[in-house]
């Protein structure tokens, strides 16, 4: 089942494009982390597809619903936290919540039941009917995602849902928003590599408007990025001859005391060259070890076109 | 799923209305429209005696005509028509523009609520509050005009009012308009605000000028003197507030 389709979408802001002929498909049911540097367009998309803007050209559904106009009925199915969300500060956290569940035509009796859960699940229960002007920045979060919430939706778009909170905030939000995507669909956008690993069950790199990348987070690490060899030496002048071997053949690598760390991909290239140089220099090898790649380096490297394991 | 049609209206207008009574707005409406309902029979009362009394204090002897009806009711339009309308738009220029303005539109129109309801609701609620404002006045205006003058056409002043309603309605609706239009508040009023002039200027011009919406306000004084209220100015009050509304509505739909 699909959450998300998006089918060449364009979208341009006066002589701007944000999003250049761009093809997404998302699967029904957890967590999808849409990734990419400032400016890549996530955002834009994230907009798009809760009706908040138009495409230029080219088709999204959502849920299967098409959405094409800032009026779009696939607006009961979907909850929406934005980037830095504003909220009417001479309303009560609870009044909000109350407004909400009107615009969805709940019944009221559903609307109360339904707003006790929620603040009481936000840990703003105690303020509830405190002035949304009084709360802090994490407060007026919380009451961001009991809002999304309200209504029960099928997909949840979370826009840098972490992104202005502090160390413990973050956590909390981020287990909590883990727990969701058992029952829902989520898809958050942030620039936070760890928190994308860290939940998403699947990720698409964004950058100038398209989408390099995407598939399952594990399959993602596992292929695309060969991570890094470690190579480790029985004493650091052994690691430091075998790092100057690899300056005589190019080969970029990072020489740490006793090791030298590499590109895996590139290690597999050179392989026989270093095993021979240890050999002929007598050099005494521990071990060679693989690490696994971080979302970091598949990143990086998709969004720069190139290695950034640098030379020593 | 249900549909995103104007349903979500009533819990608009119970936001809209709450905010203009939570932000004060309501009331501040009410105690100006208020100040000039008891003030404009006061002023038309004793402003005589108190041009005598400083013409006496200068050995002077004014004769001053003796106040009637038509001068406490000259004062009331007068007051309304010239001080109200930069009011009624300094406080009704927030509208949309203000929500755009602090970002709390954006979570309103992510949930199934059409661009027109919002924007229907704002202009239903500072509509309201004018007509509020405007009933506080008359009723006011009426009753110190009976108390000084001891007499009230009511069907006459009645229609004047009604006159005057249409007045206000149309400033309202042009501030809403342009507060759709606009991303800034005071660029709302503003716009309002020259427009309201222009339809003064125009109000000037030979052939065009009956048809401008500023004439209401002498409509509405002709109306307190028992003369019929001409369909011109109604009809250009009209044709600018749909036209207004349109662009607004148009703009506001494409607004991102």
């Amino acid at each position: 089942m699909i959450a998300i389709e998006c089918r060449d979408v364009v979208k341009r802001f006066k002589s701007v494009t944000a999003l250049d002929h761009m093809d997404l498909t998302v699967e029904k049911n957890g967590i999808f982390g849409l990734l990419g540097p400032n400016g890549a367009g996530k955002t834009t998309l994230i907009r798009i597809l809760t009706g908040l803007i138009t495409p230029t050209s080219g088709t999204c559904r959502v849920m299967g619903t098409d959405v094409g106009d800032t009026d779009s009925d696939h607006r009961f199915g979907i909850g929406y936290l934005s980037q830095d969300p504003k909220y009417y500060p001479w309303m009560t956290g609870r009044e909000l919540l109350f407004f909400v569940g009107r615009l969805f035509g709940m019944p009221l009796a559903d609307i109360r039941k339904r707003a006790d859960e929620l603040l009481a699940m936000a840990g703003l229960s105690q303020a509830a009917d405190r002035k949304i002007g009084g709360y802090s920045g994490g407060m007026v979060q919380r009451l961001g995602i009991a809002q999304a919430l309200f209504h029960q939706p099928e997909i949840l778009f979370l826009d840098e849902p972490v992104s202005a909170l502090d160390p413990i905030g973050r956590k909390e939000v981020l287990e909590f928003i883990a727990s969701l995507g058992e029952g829902m669909s989520v898809c958050m956008s942030t620039h936070i590599l760890a928190d994308v690993e860290r939940i998403c069950s699947s990720v698409a790199i964004m950058d100038e408007g398209k989408v390099k990348l995407v598939g399952r987070t594990e399959e993602l690490l596992a292929g695309v990025s060969g991570g890094m060899s470690l190579i480790s030496f029985a004493s650091a002048a052994d690691a430091e001859k075998m790092g100057a071997q690899l300056d005589l053949q190019g080969v970029p690598h990072v020489l740490e005391a006793d090791r030298i760390r590499i590109a895996a991909d590139l290690f597999e290239e050179h392989r026989g060259v270093i095993l021979r140089s240890a050999a002929d220099g007598k050099l005494r090898l521990s071990t060679i070890t693989r690490e696994r790649a971080d979302l970091e380096e598949v990143f990086v490297d998709l969004i720069q076109g190139g290695r950034t394991y640098g030379k020593r | 799923m249900g549909n995103a049609d104007i349903s979500s209206l009533p819990a608009l207008l119970r936001k809209d209305f709450m905010e203009q009574l939570r932000n004060g707005h309501f009331l501040v409406i009410c105690i100006v429209f208020a100040f000039f309902g008891i003030t404009s029979p006061v002023i038309a009362k004793y402003t005589p005696q108190v041009i005598e009394m400083v013409g006496k204090s200068q050995n002077i002897q004014m004769v001053v005509p003796e106040p009637s009806i038509r001068d406490s009711f000259v004062q009331y339009v007068k007051n309304l028509s010239q001080l109200i309308p930069i009011f009624l738009i300094f406080l009704t220029m927030g509208g949309i523009a203000k929500e755009k303005d602090s970002g709390t539109i954006a979570f309103v129109l992510v949930k199934p609520v059409t661009r027109f309801a919002c924007l229907f609701s704002k202009l239903l609620v500072h509509s309201a509050m004018a007509a509020a404002g405007l009933m506080v006045s008359a009723i006011l205006a009426g009753v110190y005009t009976l108390i000084f003058f001891q007499d009230l056409p009511l069907w006459w002043f009645t229609r004047g009012n009604g006159a005057l309603l249409l007045y206000c309605l149309t400033l309202v609706i042009i501030t809403q308009g342009f507060s759709a239009i606009s991303e800034k508040p005071v660029n709302a009023g503003i716009a309002a605000l020259v427009v309201w002039i222009v339809s003064i200027v125009i109000k000037m011009l030979p052939g065009i000028g009956p048809f401008s919406f500023s004439v209401l306000s002498d409509e509405a004084l002709g109306a307190m003197a028992g003369f019929s209220i001409s369909w011109k100015p109604v009809l250009g009050a009209g044709v600018v507030s749909v036209a207004i509304t349109a662009l607004g509505y148009l703009k506001f739909k494409r607004w991102e």
